[in-house]
């Protein structure tokens, strides 16, 4: 067990973190997702990698686990709240320097989708079944998000550009 | 036309645009970088998925939930032999020694010194056969007399190395600076392989291989550090990573 923990861990944990933004509340959850991990070991039989395996058991375990917490139940609310920050706040006290910080600090349905959708990889039909919304609704939550977070990686985006080269790069419209 | 809405171009990233949209971004240099932005964000959204951290619990941690849970078996205090434990205390003592020697040469460059003063890697140029300044000691595959020149060739080549390293990430310019993205990973990555060998030390204290990579570590990191902290956006400062 603890060799299957300290091979793959690193990923498993990473899928968590992304997931649930939160570094101390993913600490909880991630506890959760090796209990569940190994208790559905022998169920595991060979037929994908272990990794791959486990990696479906840890969306899912997190996702569960975030339902639980009631964090998904405001989805619409908080993108709507959260892209009309980004349009009239000020942008320089939101950028971020990394897509990890950025995903953090979107609200938790649109991090889920996003994360789910560009990162690891589901189509907009496996998120709608997972968390209960329809394809087109994820689709607007991802286009949303990635709204949110291009204005927020802008920097990081656009190469460290000046201020000036910034500003047209990211255009108000 | 009026500028492609932001979500609009969110969405061309892999979708088809009309051809209104086309002839639009034909022309429009503005809507045309947006939407390369937006392939940029995906790309590195994509990369995210490899990137692997330090697990979030320790394994000590997940132990006792595991035990809890049933999973496994309480575990039960083995009784060791008295030499034995004599041995695991020396070599504990051992790995203490290391680790303050290594937390001690971090801490003085932290505490402002200079690198090439605040390591204690420098080449002590009273020492017999130690090469001059900026002189790698190269044995040119001539061979070794003894394990014990071999060992001293090896201790300064990585004096030498650690020494170039660290004035490199204070002096060096002309390199392109990665994005701090990069810069992160490879902290994760050094973090584990300091905790890999950490954990190794216990085992065995005095593994010179072990204590080398170890430092080279420890050194590695404070580099990376020092360049992460030049990578980020101004005002920006390095909080966590």
């Amino acid at each position: 067990m603890r060799q299957l923990w300290s091979q793959h861990a690193p990923h498993i944990d990473a899928v968590v973190r992304r997931l649930v933004g939160n570094p101390d509340d993913a600490v909880d959850i991630a506890q959760e997702v090796w209990i569940q991990i190994f208790r559905a070991l022998p169920t595991y039989r060979g037929d994908a990698q272990f990794g791959t395996w486990a990696h479906r058991i840890a969306v899912n375990r997190t996702l569960n686990a975030l339902r639980r917490t009631r964090r998904l139940a405001r989805i619409e609310t908080d993108i709507e709240e959260e892209t009309a920050s980004v349009e009239h706040g000020s942008e320089r006290a939101l950028l971020a320097a990394s897509i990890e910080d950025a995903t953090a600090r979107l609200s938790p349905g649109a991090r889920t989708v996003f994360v789910m959708h560009d990162v690891e990889g589901y189509t907009h039909e496996e998120i709608a079944a997972e968390l209960g919304i329809t394809p087109g609704g994820s689709k607007s939550q991802l286009f949303k998000a990635r709204a949110r977070l291009r204005k927020l990686l802008a920097p990081v985006i656009d190469g460290f550009r000046s201020e000036t080269d910034r500003e047209h790069a990211a255009p108000a419209y | 036309m009026l500028h492609l809405p932001i979500e609009r171009l969110a969405e061309l990233v892999e979708g088809v645009a009309t051809p209104a949209e086309r002839e639009h971004l034909l022309g429009c240099v503005s809507c045309t970088r947006e939407l390369e932005a937006y392939r940029r964000l995906v790309v590195m959204a994509a990369g995210e998925r490899r990137r692997i951290a330090p697990p979030l619990t320790s394994w000590d941690s997940l132990g006792t939930r595991l035990r809890e849970a049933g999973l496994v078996a309480p575990a039960a205090a083995p009784r060791r032999a008295r030499h034995l434990v004599a041995i695991d205390i020396m070599r504990r003592a051992a790995a203490v020694a290391v680790l303050v020697g290594g937390g001690a040469i971090l801490g003085r460059m932290s505490a402002g010194m200079q690198v090439a003063d605040a390591v204690a890697f420098r080449a002590n140029p009273a020492m017999p056969g130690a090469p001059a300044p900026g002189e790698f000691a190269a044995n040119a595959g001539q061979g070794f007399s003894s394990p014990q020149d071999a060992l001293t060739a090896l201790a300064l080549a990585q004096r030498q190395y650690s020494l170039a390293a660290n004035w490199l990430a204070s002096n060096d310019t002309s390199s392109s600076a990665l994005a701090p993205e990069q810069y992160r990973t490879r902290l994760a990555a050094l973090d584990r392989t300091a905790e890999t060998m950490q954990q190794a030390m216990r085992d065995a204290p005095a593994d010179p291989y072990i204590n080398q990579y170890y430092l080279a570590t420890l050194s590695a990191r404070e580099q990376t550090l020092r360049r992460l902290g030049t990578a980020l956006p101004v005002g920006s400062k390095l909080g966590r990573f």
